[in-house]
């Protein structure tokens, strides 16, 4: 079979060349591929991907932090170089437990870092909250269009006007195994329309398109299932860190109020960065703004640290537009 | 001292929730609460039986106009009632009959009738005191009715009436009005029970009128036995039935709140019902509204009007002014001598009493709060009273159909209210964002422009003291339910314990950020 590779391969979307590539492995034995990028000794920024998604993903957000910071991407596990597992492994805890295996193998002993997810990458985030390794190696976080609960009621990729209506369509989405053919400009068009806003350019919807075509059906179906069970809100509320949220505001796949939403549950929410007329793919709609997100929480929380402030909940001031 | 002072906090009693009263919300909540395997918790009644305004209210010909197979919970529905509009004591039975198939007795606690409640910001729960000690609960259930305290006007000179001065929804069953001149004063719903009721038996009844209402005929008879022998072994077509009461009340709904006009029409049927009873076109004339039907609740009745021609009956078409020795004046100045005054002058409904014994976070009383108009976040939840949820709180009232239909929507959201605590996990609480309870209201005050009771040219008790209306619900259930289905954590402000070691100042913290 001819497959191109699931990814663009030249401009601002193709993902860069990694310093060095680890194979790391989790708690339950599964592999994951991880890259580093970016000069050693530099603050570092890991990030963990979204559903049907890459490490190719975060190729524009690691090419504007690479320069400075020390970024550290993995593929979620099934998803691009890490291999699938059996059925039953795809769950919150796996995300769980394959990010903290990720943090412990490529970062220094003691070494501290600004997390950041996109998507079911954020629910990663999320599910760790407890982990004594993220509560000790986190300084901060970032969370990227995505939601702790309710997901398939909330979606409106099928707009239907009642929650159960929405909740069985989005489910079905989210289960099915079905295919997604070659990338054609329908494939193309329905992709822009579920995920990205009306800006998206064509670079960026093509690469969008490559990566999530890439994804096998049985992985997404896996964690589709996973997705559409979801209830992590009792863990945002115990993501003791600073963190700050990014959203589109014409995100289908996970609406805005979803931002809200962690915005009121997170103990130290830093502020909700509202992306007008974006979709659900922020980070390769305007790589910059998360990017700089991301670079003012390693201003903030990496590089000057605050020991005092760890592990005291500060009061939180708090807006959302 | 301080010793002791722990010691009580220890012996205080603590429970999940606390449900205050036991009327059909508060007993709705028990259920919803059982069955989503919550046991933790009470109901707490100031008086001696549940059954709430339909124990209290047990005057003469007291029965419900809405149809009791769309007046009962969907969860217990009755096939055996025996009249399309069933008399009080059905009503109350059927509740106590509720109380007892769903194993509620034990949670009740009678005689407790709820003194304060005080919002604990460190413990983050209700310190409660009741007539009967006091105990501590995560969440409380505030379902004390807008129809349980009885509002009497300041009449001067009552005080000195030699006679019996009674509310209707305080009957005196041992007070023998027969052959006694009686005054009713007003002509609500309760009023226009009563009159037909009494009116054989008493020597002369003067009825007060302020404002008349709008009478309608009503479609009451009893249920045959066949029906109910089919409701009994085809629940389906006690299903139907309630399906059908039900929707015919979903479709006259945007008349009420959207398209007033179109009430015109049941408004000649209304004076067609009046005319066949009074023949007098002076005595029509003063019975009849100069307001849109629909403006105050419309009221329904076959004996009404017939009562009203009877030669015992005189109708004085004015308020109750003074009382002086055992005569009663009237604003326009006729005079009645009486040997008893029934008040028939309804509730404290857009004051609800028990907001004045809420002390929330603020430090401040609910009724302080709400000292400009009640609000509160899809009718349940008030700015500043964190898990404290009103069951028939603020625009939630119907202007015609069963308002079972809004408690039970509001148990959902209960009910959910209760999960999110549950995922959130923890000492936390949940505390309605005055942003989001403002935009709530002003979204219902922006549709309220339209509706009947705005714009029909009266004055009820739908309307607060500032002209407001913050009782009624400018839409159908079934847009009331879709929009109580779930708690939108946005919505609300997450409460944590506060820290032990913090100081109490607000120390610097990131700044706000919103970027557009």
């Amino acid at each position: 079979m001819n497959r191109r590779p699931g990814h663009v391969t030249s401009g601002p979307y193709a993902p860069p060349v990694p310093r060095t590539t680890t194979t790391v492995t989790s708690a339950d034995g599964s592999r994951l591929y991880a890259e580093t990028h970016g000069p050693d000794g530099a603050p570092a920024v890991v990030l963990a991907h979204g559903w049907t998604c890459s490490t190719a993903f975060w190729a524009p957000v690691v090419r504007d932090l690479a320069a400075d910071h020390r970024v550290v991407v993995y593929d979620q596990r099934g998803h691009g170089r890490s291999p699938a597992v059996a059925a039953d492994a795809y769950t919150t805890r796996a995300l769980a437990d394959d990010l903290v295996a990720v943090l412990e193998a490529t970062l220094t002993a003691g070494e501290r870092v600004v997390v950041g997810g996109h998507s079911m990458g954020g629910m990663t985030i999320m599910a760790a909250a407890e982990r004594p390794e993220l509560r000790e190696r986190a300084a901060a976080a970032l969370l990227c269009s995505t939601g702790s609960a309710q997901l398939a009621a909330e979606s409106r990729v099928f707009p239907l006007r009642t929650p159960q209506g929405r909740r069985r369509a989005h489910r079905l989405m989210l289960h099915s195994r079905a295919p997604l053919g070659p990338v054609s400009p329908v494939a193309k068009w329905a992709l822009r329309y579920a995920t990205m806003g009306p800006g998206a350019s064509a670079d960026q919807i093509e690469a969008c398109a490559r990566i999530v075509h890439a994804c096998p059906t049985g992985v997404r179906s896996h964690w589709g299932r996973m997705l559409a069970a979801l209830e992590l809100t009792g863990s945002v509320a115990r993501l003791e860190l600073p963190t700050a949220i990014v959203a589109g505001t014409a995100d289908r796949l996970t609406p805005f109020v979803h931002a809200r939403r962690l915005g009121a549950v997170l103990p130290d929410c830093r502020g909700i960065t509202e992306l007008p007329g974006l979709g659900h793919m922020t980070p390769i709609e305007d790589p910059g703004a998360v990017a700089g997100r991301l670079r003012e929480l390693v201003r903030d929380h990496l590089t000057t640290r605050a020991p005092a402030s760890r592990g005291k909940r500060q009061p939180k001031e708090k807006k959302s537009a | 001292m301080a010793e002791r002072e722990r010691e009580r906090q220890r012996a205080r009693e603590h429970v999940r929730v606390a449900v205050i009263g036991s009327g059909f919300g508060g007993l709705g909540a028990a259920v919803r609460l059982r069955r989503e395997g919550i046991t933790d918790f009470v109901v707490l009644e100031r008086a001696d039986a549940v059954g709430g305004t339909w124990r209290d209210n047990s005057y003469p010909g007291c029965a419900c106009d809405v149809p009791s197979h769309l007046y009962s919970f969907s969860f217990a529905p009755n096939p055996e009632w025996p009249r399309n509009f069933s008399g009080q004591a059905h009503i109350r039975a059927y509740l106590e009959r509720v109380t007892d198939t769903f194993g509620l007795r034990p949670h009740l606690r009678l005689r407790s009738e709820v003194r304060g409640l005080r919002w604990d910001a460190q413990a983050l729960r209700w310190e409660i005191e009741t007539a009967r000690g006091a105990l501590t609960a995560d969440v409380v259930v505030s379902a004390t009715g807008p129809l349980s305290d009885p509002k009497l006007p300041d009449v001067p000179g009552l005080d000195a009436f030699p006679g019996k001065v009674f509310h209707s929804a305080r009957w005196d069953h041992d007070y023998d009005l027969r052959g006694k001149r009686v005054a009713m004063i007003g002509t609500g719903a309760s009023a226009i029970q009563i009159v037909p009721a009494i009116q054989p038996d008493v020597g002369r009844l003067t009825v007060f009128q302020r404002t008349p209402p709008w009478v309608m005929p009503r479609a009451d008879r009893r249920i045959t036995g066949v029906e109910r022998w089919l409701h009994t072994r085809i629940p389906a077509t006690r299903a139907l039935r309630r399906q059908v009461l039900w929707g015919i009340r979903e479709l006259q709904v945007s008349a009420f709140t959207k398209r007033p006009k179109e009430l015109g029409l049941i408004e000649s049927l209304a004076a067609a019902h009046m005319r066949k009873a009074i023949k007098d076109p002076e005595m029509r004339a003063r019975l009849t509204p100069d307001y849109r039907i629909g403006c105050k609740r419309i009221l329904l009745s076959n004996s009404w009007y017939p009562a009203l021609a009877r030669p015992n009956v005189d109708l004085v078409s004015s308020g109750l002014k003074e009382v002086r020795g055992s005569t009663l004046v009237a604003s326009d100045g006729t005079e009645t001598e009486a040997d008893a005054i029934i008040f028939g002058t309804g509730f404290h409904v857009t004051d609800m009493p028990i907001a004045q014994r809420v002390t929330g976070a603020y430090g401040t009383t609910l009724a302080e709060e709400w000292k400009d108009g009640m609000e509160a976040l899809r009718g349940a939840t008030a700015a500043g009273f964190p898990n404290f949820l009103t069951i028939i709180g603020p625009n939630t009232g119907l202007g015609n159909s069963s308002m079972i239909l809004i408690i039970e929507s509001q148990l959902n959201y209960l009910a959910d209210f209760l999960r999110q605590l549950d995922v959130l996990g923890g000492r936390i609480a949940l505390s309605a964002r005055p942003e989001a309870v403002q935009g709530w209201t002003r979204m219902i005050q922006r549709r309220m422009e339209r509706t009947v009771w705005n714009t029909g040219g009266c004055d009820s008790w739908y309307l607060d003291a500032n002209g407001r209306n913050t009782t009624a619900w400018p839409g159908t259930t079934a847009e009331f339910r879709r929009v109580t289905r779930q708690v939108d954590l946005a919505e609300y402000e997450v409460l944590r314990p506060p820290d032990p070691g913090a100081t109490p100042v607000r120390s610097v913290t990131a700044p706000a950020e919103v970027t557009a």
